[in-house]
């Protein structure tokens, strides 16, 4: 995966240089029309702005973001679970490095990865992604964000909603200051005044155009197969895509409450966006994907991944690296789990609860296929996978043998 | 004229061959770190276990066997010494533990023990930790035999004698457990 890497770290690159271009002319353009000849030192004052703004983004961009998204860090005493989820998605990832925890009091469910590489990075959760969720469903999130951060995803990201919000700022103010505080003054103003307002207005205009341009390349950049490729490495490190269906469904059905107090600028890089923004692949699509991929005969790769997304979608997907797709399918198993609590309840369901299940799946037209081994599997009306069903519990074809 | 080309060719041999040598020892290093993730997590389970006999003693009295191969199927696995002895132990351990959970279900009073949760959240991360670290440990393998197999790493992986590593395969069908199936 590491053409992936290289990708996001290129295109940082030529994001900081076209900035550092788009600045310098902005600059040069400016200074130009105050006094011919200071084209130069526009230059000069723009490349600094631009120097210093990425300074910001790059070595202070985590701590930005989350700070305007109200985020503060959790310590292990504070939430042992999540660090212990958090632990496991780092070893399943081969990450190496613990990112930094941070908590949103939020009732929005939602969850997002910043920083600039592995060793600085930072996952954030929101309350109400933590109350919504089990623990197999919010390992599946983790996983997602891990993928984000092991993609350098992070990087890029952070990079360009730092200087986004950045130059919408500065275009607020210079706008604001020219038509408010600008105007007021004009009356009284002799030649020279009227030309640094001229160069206001210019630069202000310029950053107008330029701004939301910016903008607009972080929903472009926020592509949906970012998110598609970090859906399928969260089912390759799980190995449990219907846990990160699962939660998407949950949170999809979720986002009519209450909306998270995230930037413009950083919805993007949320695990599902608003549905306002389309950075995001629909969310059924996803979820579709994940279904197929779960019910595909229990094995997982990349390039099952790529089959479910060509059925679902009815494209192929071009995102993933030729070196994904060769990697060799791993089984998707599901671990004994000791945690007693929920999960052991939805899986042996015993007595009184198993009789009321039946009743209820009989009424519902299940139909209840038997396997040699002496497990009956029950399964819905026309259900897609039904051919090539094979028993849970000795892995044997139940239907075509 | 004829001299330069060879000493090209020499030379670009040269880098080309360090290149893949450097690839196989960070595949290789690759594969030695994930072991050690997993036997960090092993000994953290072996650590955990005591506390865990300990708090539940009190109250699961009459099912004294159960804690017992607990605490023995612990020390075996803490005195095993072959790298196959000890994947067998810690596969008991597993379901002495399991166990334990399954019997701990009709207490609720132990249930209801904050430490007793603490400890069972502890455990189930540490038993997830180990599955995954074998996961990420048999992934890395086959990057590295993949590697050490195909052409033209397969070259210098006989020049400097890199072995392949083995897999570690679940000794023991019943681990995976498989969800939503009824026994009728």
């Amino acid at each position: 995966m590491f053409e992936l890497v290289r990708r996001n770290r290129n295109r940082s690159f030529w994001l900081v240089t076209v900035m550092g271009l788009l600045l310098a002319a902005t600059g040069f353009g400016a200074f130009e029309l105050m006094a011919p000849g200071a084209g130069g030192i526009g230059i000069g004052v723009a490349l600094c702005l631009g120097v210093g703004m990425f300074l910001v983004s790059f070595y202070a961009g985590n701590s930005v973001l989350l700070a305007a998204a109200g985020a503060h860090e959790l310590n292990r005493d504070a939430a042992p679970q999540l660090y212990n989820i958090v632990e496991e998605m780092v070893i399943a990832s081969g990450l190496g490095q613990m990112p930094k925890l941070y908590l949103i009091e939020s009732n929005a469910a939602n969850a997002f990865a910043t920083g600039r590489n592995p060793e600085v990075a930072a996952v954030a959760v929101t309350e109400g992604l933590l109350n919504l969720l089990n623990r197999d469903q919010l390992q599946a999130v983790i996983a997602h964000e891990l993928a984000h951060v092991k993609n350098r995803d992070i990087l890029y990201m952070t990079l360009l909603a730092v200087m986004a919000g950045a130059i919408g700022l500065l275009a607020e103010l210079i706008s604001r200051y020219f038509f408010y505080g600008g105007g007021r003054k004009s009356r009284s103003s002799n030649t020279s005044n009227g030309q640094a307002q001229l160069i206001l207005a210019v630069v202000g205009i310029a950053l107008l155009i330029v701004g939301p341009l910016v903008a607009r390349l972080v929903f472009f950049a926020a592509s949906r197969t970012r998110e598609y490729l970090a859906d399928a490495q969260s089912a390759i490190f799980t190995r449990n895509p219907e846990a990160l269906a699962q939660a998407l469904e949950k949170i999809s059905g979720n986002l009519s409450g209450a909306r998270l107090p995230v930037p413009k600028v950083a919805q993007p890089m949320l695990i599902v966006g608003a549905a306002l923004f389309e950075t995001h692949p629909p969310i059924d699509k996803r979820i579709g994907i994940l279904r197929a991929l779960a019910g595909g005969g229990g094995e997982l790769s990349y390039a099952r991944y790529a089959q479910a997304f060509a059925r679902t979608l009815g494209k192929s997907p071009r995102f993933l690296p030729t070196s994904a797709l060769s990697e060799r399918a791993v089984p998707c198993v599901t671990r004994p789990t000791l945690s007693a609590a929920d999960s052991a309840a939805q899986v042996r369901p015993t007595g009184l609860r198993r009789e009321a299940l039946n009743a209820v799946k009989r009424a519902a037209g299940y139909e209840v296929l038997a396997c040699r081994c002496g497990a009956t599997i029950k399964i819905p009306q026309s259900y897609p996978g039904r051919d090539t069903l094979r028993c849970l519990a000795c892995g044997q074809n139940l239907v075509n043998r | 004229m004829a001299g330069l080309i060879v000493a090209g060719i020499v030379a670009l041999l040269l880098i080309l061959t360090i290149g893949l040598y450097n690839g196989l020892v960070r595949e290789r290093n690759g594969v030695q770190n994930a072991w050690n993730q997993i036997d960090v997590q092993l000994k953290r389970r072996h650590d955990l276990i005591p506390n865990l006999v300990e708090t539940a003693k009190g109250y699961v009295k009459h099912e004294r066997e159960v804690l017992e191969g607990v605490t023995v199927a612990r020390n075996q696995a803490v005195n095993a010494h072959s790298r196959s002895g000890q994947i067998q132990a810690e596969a008991q351990l597993g379901s002495a533990l399991a166990n334990l959970f399954a019997v701990a279900e009709a207490y609720p009073q132990l249930r209801a023990n904050e430490n007793f949760l603490k400890l069972q959240e502890e455990l189930t991360s540490t038993e997830n930790k180990i599955a995954f670290a074998r996961q990420y440990y048999n992934d890395s393998v086959m990057t590295f035999n993949n590697k050490r197999q195909e052409f033209p790493g397969v070259l210098v992986a006989g020049l400097f004698n890199f072995k392949e590593e083995p897999y570690w395969k679940l000794p023991d069908v019943e681990q995976r457990e498989a969800p939503q199936v009824s026994f009728n």
